[in-house]
């Protein structure tokens, strides 16, 4: 529960491989309402584990996305319970046309009563319904290729949603399209803190490999920062669902100080924002990202990693459901498991946003190998926070702990555990917990560069 | 919002549909034998539990929406609790409500004011869950009550607006407690919501579902308080006998005396309004308080006894047994919670009888006969999920004179649940569209 400075053990949360519901520090299991968790390869293979923290409404990968729309309405506009449960009764476990109908059905719905409110002049009632129309559409989108026309126009509807309800906020979280190279732009959005004017800490915050900027609102920290009196800056970079959506030339690169680099230039033009305390926070496949872009962005004032992934090329392995132990050879499409959702969500998004839709799967993992922090221990000099979970499961969060221990600047650890409710990846299912922590350390560390 | 003018009366009637359609024929029924009417188990809860608990469940999670409940926190402590077992549920919910409370206090002592907010408004939403099913005159009751309050009263102290713990003036030196929120920290006098809760509920959660976060997000005040008999009420005074009456414009009075008191509220701009949730009370205290300016029950509940004996199994319209202890399985949580724990009989002032004499007494509260005497705007919100109660309801609703609308939200709508408990975002924007509209005329 204490966010642990300088740990030099191994992570007392870390669950026993296959036993998840009776790791260290799990209550007493026991009751004899809880679900029984079939086997399934999405929820044992590491990651997206299983645990008594979340819904256990489905055996699947669905099962994280519905504690992902349950969590967004921890900030009073996101998922709404009922709404949540009533679509999941519609959905079939593993059948993904079912989820995306399911979703999307429930999305044309509140979107239809945001419209209706604003029409009848009632603002916030039709903030919140745009805004949970939004995580529903991105909740629809979320399973569907790039190359399946639904997948933009769905995510059009996501983006136009949120954007509705962004006029709606006072001050208005503004739409921002940053400068990159070569004429093109990258998609974010900027939000004020609260209270005083004039410059204020400022944060950062990317997803990973499966979101969008606009979903950052909920559980990245944005609507979390701005209460604290942070601004928040909600962006994306090349590869990431919306900028690739936006325009399908931006995919994946390993040296990602240069998007950075952008997005800070354009954060430190304004003068609402306090360039001593200027944070980058980022997510899951950006666990790899944000240590990166510490090393060589010395912009950057403190830095949080939700969870640390040093490697990108053993998550991928595990996830398409390989041993990453084990050497492979060229040919590895007979191997590929495409009836498997999660295998086959990564063959078709991620493979594709790392700009290699076409090459084969061994390819693919070659040039996962490019997203390594080996060397950078040294190099990352600010403040750095890093936070998993525990139902992420014993090989990841050996790997970041064991990049975590080489870190040589001024650190801090929290691995959220299954009692404390938030285990989950990205701890989606607590993300009040989640800044809690985040929030409470950064005030302490930017309390020192003001100091 | 999209109000369909459906005048089979002779007063102007809307229906607020959201594109769902207005039914409650359909509701699919419980698999708890306790709980056929009223806790629906439908396709918008949780099916974590199988009887009571799971709208316990889904109460405590649908706070979510307002920081009230976290997710996470939520499953890991249903994942303790062993199904019908109220000794496993209070405990399971302390150690959950222990730890959250120290979140709290460690980020207040490090001046993390607004997580420091959090963690204790979610506290007491859990400690409030420690003592649910616990009576009224257990001393560990009345413990978990304090704590839930103390960690409100903290968080509410640590809110961006302004935030009041109030003592209503009651008959006889005693007094009603309640907090007073107000949408900006102006002496503007702005419309009102007064809001209360039903048979089980305290007045502090009144500021997730009942309406309290949502009215000062959109520039109400909100008065939560609690009525006698109403557990708060009864701990709140040296002397417990606070039972609940039915002449609910008693109380009423008071309120609206001291809310009237208020310079915020006080004012004769046209805005100013002021209304309840509770179930059978507001109508009641409608028909005689005629200071209230709009009225909003969720749901209508025209006779008390009627809707406990439907709850209970037994016809609502026939006599029932006398000896109901013999009769009734009284195995499941919601028949213990009902009738045979004793708790609200308790608080209804006939603890040391039968449950017939209980049931006996139910029937003081009953609104038939004072359906022209309302004359304020009136909404009947209910839910699909409560079955005959909203049948029940809708009834009486019928037979309105006043202006009126009213919306039973569906299950298809995912807010179906007693009190619209699993989607509060839904059930206030549907309350709160209509009051902006009501008082703009």
């Amino acid at each position: 529960m204490n966010t642990v400075i300088d740990v030099k053990a191994s992570p007392k949360a870390a669950p026993k491989s296959g036993s998840l519901q009776g790791g260290a520090g799990t209550a007493p299991a026991a009751a004899k309402s809880t679900p029984t968790v079939e086997k399934d390869t999405t929820t044992e293979r590491g990651v997206f584990n299983a645990s008594p923290g979340m819904p256990g409404i489905f055996r699947s990968h669905f099962d994280f996305m519905m504690a992902r729309n349950f969590c967004a309405g921890s900030y009073g506009e996101g998922g709404a319970a009922g709404e949540c449960f009533s679509t999941a009764h519609r959905i079939v476990d593993r059948d993904v046309e079912s989820w995306t109908v399911a979703w999307s059905d429930t999305a044309e719905r509140v979107e239809r009563i945001a419209k209706d409110c604003l029409r009848g002049g009632h603002v916030l009632s039709a903030r919140e319904a745009f805004l949970r129309a939004s995580m529903y559409w991105g909740s629809a989108f979320f399973y569907l290729a790039p190359t399946d026309p639904r997948q933009r126009e769905m995510y059009m509807r996501h983006r136009s949603c949120f954007r509705q309800a962004a006029r709606l906020f006072s001050p208005a979280i503004e739409p921002v399209s940053i400068p990159y190279e070569n004429g093109k732009t990258l998609p974010g959005y900027f939000m004020r803190a609260e209270g005083a004017d004039g410059p204020r800490p400022t944060v950062m915050i990317i997803t990973g490999g499966d979101g969008t900027c606009e979903e950052l609102y909920f559980w990245g920290g944005g609507a979390a920062a701005v209460r604290r009196g942070y601004n928040a800056f909600l962006w994306e970079g090349p590869g990431q669902v919306g900028a690739y959506a936006l325009d399908s030339s931006l995919t994946y690169r390993p040296d990602w100080e240069v998007p950075t680099r952008y997005a800070v230039d354009y954060v430190l033009s304004r003068d609402d924002v306090d360039p001593e305390r200027l944070a980058l926070s980022g997510h899951s496949m950006s666990g790899y990202v944000v240590p990166r872009a510490a090393a060589y962005e010395k912009r950057l004032t403190a830095v949080i990693v939700n969870s640390l992934l040093p490697e990108w090329k053993p998550a991928a392995m595990v996830l398409m459901g390989f041993n990453p132990g084990e050497p492979y050879g060229a040919d590895l499409e007979s191997r590929v498991n495409l009836s498997d959702m999660m295998i086959k969500w990564f063959a078709t998004q991620i493979k594709v946003r790392m700009g290699n839709g076409g090459d084969s799967v061994a390819a693919f993992f070659d040039k996962c190998g490019a997203y390594s922090l080996a060397g950078l221990e040294g190099k990352i000099t600010c403040p750095l926070l890093s936070i998993a979970g525990e139902a992420e499961g014993p090989l990841m969060l050996a790997m970041g702990h064991e990049f975590y221990e080489k870190l040589t600047g001024p650190k801090a650890e929290h691995v959220v555990s299954l009692v404390e409710g938030g285990e989950a990846h990205c701890t989606m299912n607590n993300p009040s917990l989640k800044h809690q922590i985040e929030f409470d350390w950064l005030d302490e560390v930017f309390k020192k560069n003001k100091a | 919002m999209n109000p369909v003018t459906e005048t089979k009366t002779t007063a102007p009637e809307t229906t607020s549909t959201n594109g769902g359609t207005a039914s409650a024929r359909s509701a699919p029924v419980s698999t708890d034998k306790g709980t056929k009417v009223t806790f629906g188990a439908t396709a918008g809860m949780p099916g974590r539990f199988k009887g009571n608990f799971d709208y316990q469940f889904v109460r405590t999670m649908g706070c979510v929406t307002y920081g009230g409940a976290a997710l996470g926190e939520c499953y890991e402590t249903a994942s303790r609790i062993e199904d019908e077992k109220e000794d496993s549920y209070s405990e399971a919910w302390r150690v959950t409500a222990e730890r959250v409370e120290a979140i709290g206090r460690k980020s207040l002592a490090g001046g993390h004011r607004v997580s420091a907010r959090e963690a204790l408004l979610r506290a007491s939403s859990y400690w409030r869950e420690v003592g649910f099913f616990q009576l009224q005159t257990d001393p560990k009751c009345r413990v978990n009550w304090e704590r839930q309050r103390d960690c409100f009263i903290q968080a509410g102290k640590l809110m961006d607006l302004p935030f009041e713990v109030v003592n209503i003036p009651y008959e006889n030196g005693k007094s009603l407690p309640g907090y007073f929120l107000k949408a900006d920290a102006s002496d503007a006098a702005r419309p009102t919501l007064m809001s209360v809760g039903g048979g089980d509920s305290l007045a502090e959660e009144l500021y997730f579902w009942g309406g309290g976060a949502a009215a000062v997000r959109r520039g109400y005040n909100a008065l939560l308080f609690e009525i006698p008999g109403q557990r708060g009420a009864m701990y709140s005074n040296p002397s417990a006998e606070l039972f609940y009456r039915p002449d609910t414009e008693v109380p009423l009075k008071y309120v609206c005396d001291w809310a009237l008191s208020r310079a915020e509220i006080r004012s004769e701009t046209p805005c100013l309004g002021r209304l309840e949730y509770g179930r059978e009370f507001c109508p009641r205290a409608a028909a005689f308080e005629k200071r209230i300016k709009a009225c909003i029950a969720s749901t209508t509940t025209p006779n008390m006894q009627t809707s406990i004996l439907e709850m209970l199994g037994l016809p609502g319209d026939k006599p029932y047994p006398r000896d109901l202890e013999s009769t009734l399985d009284l195995s499941s949580v919601g028949h213990r919670f009902l009738v045979a724990n004793g708790d609200i009989r308790y608080r209804m002032g006939v603890g040391g009888g039968t449950i017939a004499e209980f049931i006996d007494v139910l029937s003081k509260y009953s609104l038939w006969g004072l359906q022209d005497k309302i004359t304020c705007p009136y909404f009947n919100i209910g839910g699909q999920g409560e079955g005959q109660l909203a049948v029940d309801g809708q009834k009486f609703y019928d037979k309105l004179t006043c202006p009126k609308a009213r919306h039973i939200i569906t299950t298809k709508e995912g807010g179906e649940a007693h009190c619209g408990a699993n989607n509060q975002s839904l059930e206030h924007q549907i309350v709160f569209d209509w009051l902006d509209d009501v008082f703009k005329q």
